[in-house]
């Protein structure tokens, strides 16, 4: 199952902070970086897409409390770079659709909202969450 | 110069025992790098070791064939490829999933309509009459729709697609799709389907109104099998692709297999570091569109994204130029791990 992101530029360091959660090394922490697209009223966004396991959603979102996620902290963290207040804020904004969700369309991307977009290749998903790619400074 | 060989010509004589390897291009001590994906043990789920990748996995490494030691990492989990094989024919297969995965895992039933419930379940039975994997998605419902059959992106509204499907029913005479969504259907042949009658081919063609497909069946409160979906362009049925793992793992009874890296085209990058290669480096690879031959490249010192286009099947960098045999060797090779395959 194919999950694509749109994190809005306000939300980077904490959506890093729940990426590194979802990933499998503190190397995630950089999974948002450069804010390279775009939605109609001009917000910037950073994306990223990936090949998940079909029950991860039911893994992954879960409460957005600090001590329901301290439960996922990966084993190679120890409680020492992933900080679980910023996670939960990240986690606490997440709006998500799969397509179960049918016949309701996806949520476009906005400001303030972590949108996750399941069982859409990345380019449709892209499409479906309103951005294009922002034209290089 | 850069050289680019079209394979689009189908039908391409499968090459068997293949005695080149661009490895031995390096025999002379050539810096550079090679990475075929068809090595399945040079792949790696993480970029410090872990897994090897089989189709459907990430690449996080991919071990350098050159023996320069130059392999290709991503460290960072979102960012990495997809493994992939696919007939070497080409794919026409439009599902995801045309069966369940080989693990039990990846139903893809799981939506129903109506008031009823009822779970899905996996049985150990294979109508293709090969080993007893467990390929079968059984619906203890009648109301269940296989959502996402196929994504609107694979379909294009007002062309005419053949669907096909084994069915079994368990419990009550089956009469005809229940639900079609995404189009409108013509020339069923298959039903009704009896429960004596065992696995039955059933097929339909489907006008595309260009949303996800998705099907469903009247079973009348019993149980009722499918596998061996295929959903294909135009109305001739033709030799069925078992898909997997997402549609990245899709194979044809006595096809050859090609593999690949998959670039989602978004954030993917799989990067070796080289030293400084001179400017008169050579840079091959075959991928979606075809094999390329890029000749008197300067390449720094520093990261090179070894990925190309969508799918990637081979990638060759050297510090010097081909000779034509070499060249015309080179060629070969990469047309063969590409498959004959065009996007």
């Amino acid at each position: 199952m194919r999950i694509t992101t749109a994190c809005p530029a306000e939300l980077i360091s904490e959506a890093n902070m729940l990426a590194m959660i979802w990933g499998q090394g503190p190397e995630d922490q950089l999974t948002y970086r450069g804010c390279n697209w775009v939605d109609e009223q001009g917000h910037t966004y950073a994306v990223a897409s990936w090949e998940a396991a079909e029950d991860w959603d039911k893994t992954f979102l879960v409460a957005s409390d600090a001590a329901v996620l301290e439960n996922l902290r990966p084993d190679w963290d120890a409680g020492i770079l992933i900080d679980m207040q910023a996670a939960a804020r990240a986690q606490g904004v997440i709006s998500y659709w799969t397509p179960a969700d049918l016949p309701t369309s996806p949520p476009q991307a906005s400001p303030g909202t972590l949108v996750l977009i399941a069982g859409l290749d990345a380019a449709e998903a892209l499409t479906a969450l309103g951005l294009s790619h922002a034209t290089p400074a | 110069m850069k050289l680019v060989t079209d394979l689009s010509v189908s039908g391409r004589p499968i090459l068997t025992g293949e005695p080149f390897t661009p490895a031995t291009l390096f025999r002379q001590g050539e810096n550079g790098l090679f990475f075929d994906p068809s090595v399945a043990a040079s792949l790696y789920t993480t970029h410090d070791g872990g897994a090897n990748s089989v189709p459907g996995n990430p690449v996080g490494r991919i071990e350098d064939g050159s023996g320069n030691g130059n392999d290709a990492i991503q460290s960072i989990s979102t960012m990495r490829p997809s493994y992939g094989r696919r007939p070497s024919a080409g794919l026409r297969n439009l599902v995801h999933k045309s069966q369940l995965n080989l693990d039990g895992s990846g139903l893809w039933v799981n939506n129903q309509s109506g008031t009823t419930s009822g779970a899905s379940s996996v049985i150990n039975d294979d109508p293709e009459t090969t080993a007893s994997t467990p390929f079968i998605q059984q619906i203890s419902d009648t109301h269940y729709i296989l959502w996402n059959v196929v994504q609107s992106s694979e379909l294009l509204s007002g062309e005419i697609y053949r669907v096909r499907a084994r069915i079994r029913a368990i419990g009550d005479t089956i009469t005809a799709p229940w639900v079609v969504i995404g189009g409108t259907t013509a020339n069923l042949t298959g039903f009704p389907i009896t429960p004596a009658a065992g696995w039955q081919w059933v097929e339909f063609d489907l006008v595309s109104d260009g949303t996800a497909l998705k099907l469903g069946w009247a079973g009348s409160g019993n149980n009722w099998s499918i596998s061996t979906i295929q959903v294909e362009r135009n109305t001739e049925a033709s030799t069925y692709q078992r898909v997997l793992a997402n549609g990245y793992d899709v194979t044809e009874a006595g096809m050859r297999d090609v593999y690949y890296l998959f670039n989602d085209g978004i954030d993917d990058a799989l990067a070796s570091t080289l030293p400084y290669l001179g400017t008169n480096a050579t840079v091959a690879y075959a991928s979606d569109k075809g094999a390329t031959i890029q000749t008197g490249q300067t390449i720094g010192a520093g990261g090179f994204d070894i990925l190309r286009d969508t799918r990637l099947f081979a990638m060759l960098v050297i510090d010097r130029a081909l000779s034509t045999a070499e060249t015309q060797r080179v060629t070969r090779f990469l047309e063969t791990r590409a498959g004959g395959y065009t996007a």
